[in-house]
């Protein structure tokens, strides 16, 4: 069998995998409990059979261990006890079947893991590359902002600097940050559910057990249960907290923090009676309730949290898609200089970023199915949680992303006509460049 | 709601006190025997409890057999009562063929209580006296129904010696 040491208390931790056969142990359990406390007890010499005050043989038929059956009368009567059983079955099953299935969590672990990748290398552009791992990122854009401020002239620099520097650099460090976003609604939900399965095992292992307590079957121990899912969402919200500083990124780090303090507050623990039946009964489903709450409420805040950031994107569209910035007016200027070299420069550097721009979009393309949030429709939010929520958020990063891309290799394209009819033709120049800006800039807007 | 056994009648809670309700059954020799209602809290004497009694002395006969099966095993264990009885009656017996059989099925059932609300106060429900006479000795012991252990045996406070074994000693 397997166990695990529990290092907060030395205690012996149930295992998941066994829960069911848990719940079948406390249904006979909570019938012996029930039974005993009516003066009918195992026969002492037959242990499936009770008899009044265990030995006078005026026998019931007791549930076979794993809680199946019984309620018969054996050799004299025929009064049952059956109806009665099967309530008190009934009872134990709408506090705890819900509890069987439920999902590990693992199955969004690479998506996020390919989400976070995204939120790093993208989210140091905002942060000034403090928190960048290989800082490729932040180095062109800088690189590419040096040279065209320096050494550039021409009427593109103006709105080339606004758009395809400024606001690009804003797009993807506010892009980087929703995907922080995104990577902690995965890495909650992670985070959830094998706390939650712990949870749930525990509570039906020490209710067992206080039935058994109670119909004096055995003195295992009975604990009170300490919420180990409560702290799962509080512990990975802190991820974001690096993020950035620019506004609508600090504004999502305010819906995960808001994320972390719902849950903090969370009632912790969960009191097991041993008195009687009943309150023994009311214990498990007080526990069941508190379980499922403290879940729900997380996927709450877990689904406020990516549902306020898919607002926030969709009501500053530009600030994490470039395609959505508009080119501002600028004003004339017939005098280019572009020294072939700086233009290869910046092209070589705005080929990075679409680099990286690609391979970050084909790592957003991978979406987990719903498979890693199935469980019983009673549980949290439902059936798949906050699944439909985190879809819609990671769809619209995704496509945001696609859309820079394809907007910053129109940027790229226009730099290199123009550079190219430069250095082919410079009388030429102006009326190419101009006419490229005008086509972008319908392109652009048009979209 | 007025409260009834079938054995004990109308039982007035109020009235109860320290005297025993006592009834007769019949035992499967045929004989009549005492038996003694017990409740240990009148006031929360609820019906459930009265039919529990009346179920046990429903079931005398076959409680009494499942008692004689237990006393059976334990004439083997010198350290238990009806073994220390068994053994004191055995070594009086001048032929010394008293077999565990025949000692367990010669002792008479002198009377029984019922005591179907001990609560936690209490787990004993049913107590059994059973008598042992030989022609040199007389000796008693109690069987116990206990809640949770099954059989329990006690001696009771003095064995009482017949007449000729008196000068056993």
């Amino acid at each position: 069998m397997y166990l695990e040491i529990d290092t907060s208390g030395g205690w012996l931790l149930a295992n998941y995998s066994k829960i069911e056969p848990y719940i079948g142990h406390m249904k006979r359990a909570a019938i012996d409990a029930f039974m005993g406390q009516q003066g009918w007890i195992p026969d002492y010499e037959y242990d499936d059979r009770y008899a009044l005050w265990g030995v006078i043989p005026s026998w019931y038929r007791r549930p076979t261990e794993d809680g199946v059956g019984g309620g018969e009368r054996i050799a004299v009567g025929n009064d049952s006890m059956a109806p009665t059983f099967d309530n008190i079955r009934a009872r134990i099953s709408a506090a705890t079947d819900k509890w069987v299935g439920l999902p590990s969590g693992a199955g969004a672990s690479s998506v996020r893991t390919s989400v976070g990748s995204v939120a790093v290398q993208f989210g140091a552009a905002a942060s000034g590359g403090a928190a960048i791992a290989d800082g490729e990122v932040a180095k062109s854009i800088d690189t590419i902002s040096n040279t065209v401020v320096s050494n550039f002239r021409g009427s593109f620099k103006a709105p080339f600097l606004d758009k395809y520097d400024a606001q690009f650099a804003k797009v993807i460090g506010g892009t980087g940050a929703a995907a922080a976003i995104l990577q902690t609604a995965y890495a909650a939900e992670e985070a959830i559910w094998p706390a939650a399965q712990q949870d749930a095992v525990d509570i039906c292992e020490s209710v067992r057990n206080a039935f058994r307590t109670k119909a004096k079957q055995s003195s295992d121990q009975v604990r009170d249960i300490a919420l180990g899912v409560v702290a799962a969402v509080a512990g990975v919200v802190t991820i974001v907290a690096s993020a950035g500083t620019a506004a609508p990124i600090v504004t999502m780090i305010g819906f995960a923090k808001t994320a972390a303090s719902a849950v903090e507050s969370l009632n912790k623990t969960i009191d097991i009676s041993t008195d009687s039946y009943e309150s023994i009964m009311a214990s498990l489903e007080s526990a069941s309730s508190a379980l499922n709450y403290v879940i729900t409420e997380q996927e709450h805040s877990i689904r406020a949290m990516v549902s306020s950031t898919s607002a926030l994107i969709s009501f500053n569209f530009e600030a994490f898609n470039l395609d959505a910035y508009s080119l501002r007016d600028f004003s004339s200027d017939d005098t280019i200089a572009i020294e072939q070299s700086e233009a290869d420069t910046v092209l070589l550097n705005m080929n990075r970023l679409l680099a990286v721009m690609a391979s970050a979009s084909t790592a957003l393309s991978r979406q987990p199915s719903d498979d890693f949030l199935r469980r019983d429709s009673e549980v949290g939010l439902g059936r798949t949680g906050p699944y439909s929520q985190i879809i819609e958020l990671h769809d619209v990063i995704s496509r945001c992303l696609k859309s820079t891309h394809n907007e910053y290799e129109r940027g790229r394209a226009l730099l290199e006509a123009t550079a190219n009819d430069l250095f082919a033709s410079e009388d030429g120049a102006k009326a190419v460049a101009e006419a490229l800006l005008r086509e972008l800039e319908t392109m652009g807007l048009g979209s | 709601m007025t409260l009834t056994s079938r054995y004990f009648g109308i039982i007035d809670p109020s009235a109860l006190g320290d005297a025993a309700t006592t009834a007769t059954i019949n035992t499967k020799e045929n004989r009549a025997l005492d038996v003694s209602l017990l409740i240990a809290d009148p006031p929360h004497l609820r019906q459930e409890q009265l039919d529990q009694a009346d179920a046990a002395l429903d079931y005398f006969d076959q409680l009494d057999e499942r008692v004689r099966a237990t006393i059976l095993l334990e004439v083997s264990d010198p350290h238990s009562i009806p073994g220390q009885i068994y053994g004191t009656l055995s070594a009086l017996d001048p032929v010394g063929d008293l077999t565990p059989e025949e000692f367990t099925q010669s002792l008479r059932v002198s009377s029984a209580v019922v005591a179907p609300d001990g609560g936690s106060q209490s787990p004993d429900r049913v107590s059994i006296t059973f008598v042992s006479t030989t022609k040199f000795m007389t000796q008693s012991f109690m069987a116990i129904v206990r809640e949770g252990f099954g059989f329990v045996f006690v001696a009771t406070d003095e064995a009482q010696r017949s007449e000729s074994s008196l000068h056993y000693r």
